[in-house]
């Protein structure tokens, strides 16, 4: 019952927009200004295997790119707070990359690493990484100095505060940035596999939009909205796990009148 | 012992000495800014006075949680692990010390009441529980000095009179050389054996009260209030 009213919102809109979705295609809007669901299956059913093959590749993109720029952010974010030389040395540098779009570099890595996954693996894993250094390093200085302090009180040292009150008690502050990073991460591995790349859906959605088979794009899209709702549901899943010792303070808002 | 705040240009302690052996409490009263807590922050070995030194149980101090630890005025209780694994972590990082069994853990947490919440995490407990929680795991580390910072500062009339009376019973079964620092002086006399009075900044001892021997049972009505019109005398200066 629970789960029937939680669900319901979302299955109304859901519903709402595949009714109107049936409705004014290809009728009321165009073929080519949005393809009808009879011509989307037709799509999916053409493309067969290979649609898989596709889907497969970018998501293994992002999730090696994701993976791997969040465990190096996270990591070279307590590394600036570890040292005050390590951050005076590289907290500027930090800053003056982060505001560049990852994207933006898409040119000089097809130079720099050719068409293959490496490339691709650095730029989504670049973007990730500046996400995840400035929450890491943000989150552990906002933890209540009360923490760290009591720990010390009890004989741990630096690496045992680091272990045992700064790693655990970050991770709320995490779990919202390895969200934004994932969807980021999507958007990367796309736009690179849309300039320079010989599969994945961004490819494939790059040769379709050749031929103007916007059925394919919208199943390319489709595909993705999926992939990265289903990976933001592990994360939110992980997320409750791994702080299921936290105040339920979302909890508390949902009973407010 | 003397600390100046070289950042600052302050001085805030000068001349203070002070002994406390196992068993007893000192209570450090004294008008706010008088240092009461950077006094205790350098005993616990988190600042280092600008001359002097502190000794405990015959070592010198140089870093924290070696031979004292302190209970703080904010709730200190990790959240991210439940009431038993708080107290664990006590033991966890004393060098040369046994790692705290279920049993010990267990035994720690039943001098507090606190038995039936072992497994339980720190945010379902009230805010004297989880204070009854920090001064488990403050005992469980077995150092010889215990460091109290206003540790019932933020609890309500009622749950403070009956921590007092909990932690007096319970420093009389484990003996701690105690400090701490309070604004109660109701409080003071209650727990303490001995009462410092400190002036405001520079902070220096102004007054020092015998209230009781170890062991001692808490000064009664009549003389109660004559040590508080002492301390109260002296605080005000």
């Amino acid at each position: 019952m629970k789960l029937l009213r939680t669900m319901l919102p979302a299955g109304l809109v859901v519903a709402t927009a595949l009714i109107a979705w049936f409705w004014a295609t290809p009728g009321v809007v165009p073929e080519l200004v949005f393809p009808s669901p009879e011509s989307v299956w037709q799509a999916i059913e053409s493309l067969g295997w290979a649609l898989a093959w596709h889907s497969f590749v970018t998501l293994v993109r992002v999730l090696l790119g994701w993976a791997l720029g969040s465990v190096l952010g996270i990591g070279f974010g307590l590394a600036l707070t570890w040292s005050a030389r390590v951050f005076r040395a590289c907290y500027p540098l930090v800053e003056f990359l982060r505001p560049l779009p990852p994207t933006a570099l898409i040119p000089f890595f097809i130079v720099w690493f050719g068409l293959g996954i490496s490339g691709q693996l650095v730029l989504v894993g670049i973007g990730c990484f500046m996400v995840l250094t400035v929450s890491t390093y943000e989150a552990v200085h906002n933890t209540p100095e009360r923490y760290p302090l009591a720990a010390a009180s009890l004989g741990a040292t630096k690496w045992a505060i680091y272990r045992s009150v700064f790693f655990p008690s970050i991770i709320p502050s995490l779990v919202p940035a390895l969200r934004v990073s994932a969807a980021l991460a999507f958007a990367v591995a796309v736009a690179a596999e849309l300039m320079g790349a010989q599969s994945g859906l961004g490819f494939l959605m790059m040769v379709a939009r050749r031929t103007l088979h916007t059925n394919t794009i919208l199943v390319g899209i489709m595909i993705i909205a999926v992939q990265s709702f289903c990976l933001d549901l592990a994360i939110r899943a992980a997320g409750a796990w791994g702080t299921r010792w936290a105040d339920r303070s979302r909890e508390t808002i949902a009973r407010l009148h | 012992m003397v600390f100046r705040d070289i950042e600052e240009h302050l001085d805030v302690l000068t001349d203070i000495s002070l002994e406390v052996s196992t068993g007893e409490t000192l209570v450090i009263l004294g008008p706010s800014g008088c240092g009461k807590t950077t006094l205790l922050r350098i005993l616990a070995g988190f600042l280092t006075p600008s001359s002097g030194i502190v000794h405990v149980a015959g070592q010198a101090v140089t870093r924290p949680g070696v031979s004292s630890t302190m209970v703080f005025q904010e709730d200190a209780t990790f959240p991210w692990m439940t009431v038993a694994e708080n107290v664990r972590f006590a033991s966890r990082y004393q060098a040369g010390a046994a790692q705290l069994r279920s049993n010990d853990v267990v035994a720690y947490l039943d001098l507090f009441g606190l038995g039936d919440f072992a497994t339980a995490w720190p945010r379902t407990l009230s805010g004297g529980m989880r204070k009854r929680v920090e001064l488990a795991r403050a005992l469980a580390s077995r150092l010889p000095a215990l460091l109290l910072d206003e540790p019932f500062g933020s609890l309500d009339v009622l749950t403070k009179r009956d921590m007092q009376v909990g932690l007096s019973r319970t420093l009389e079964r484990e003996p701690r050389a105690v400090v701490m620092v309070t604004h109660d002086i109701d409080e003071a006399l209650t727990l303490g054996n001995r009462i410092m009075v400190m002036s405001p900044r520079p902070g220096r001892v102004v007054e020092e009260v015998i209230l009781r021997p170890r062991g001692g049972e808490p000064p009664h009505d009549s003389s109660r209030m004559r040590f508080r019109e002492r301390i109260l005398t002296a605080i005000e200066g």
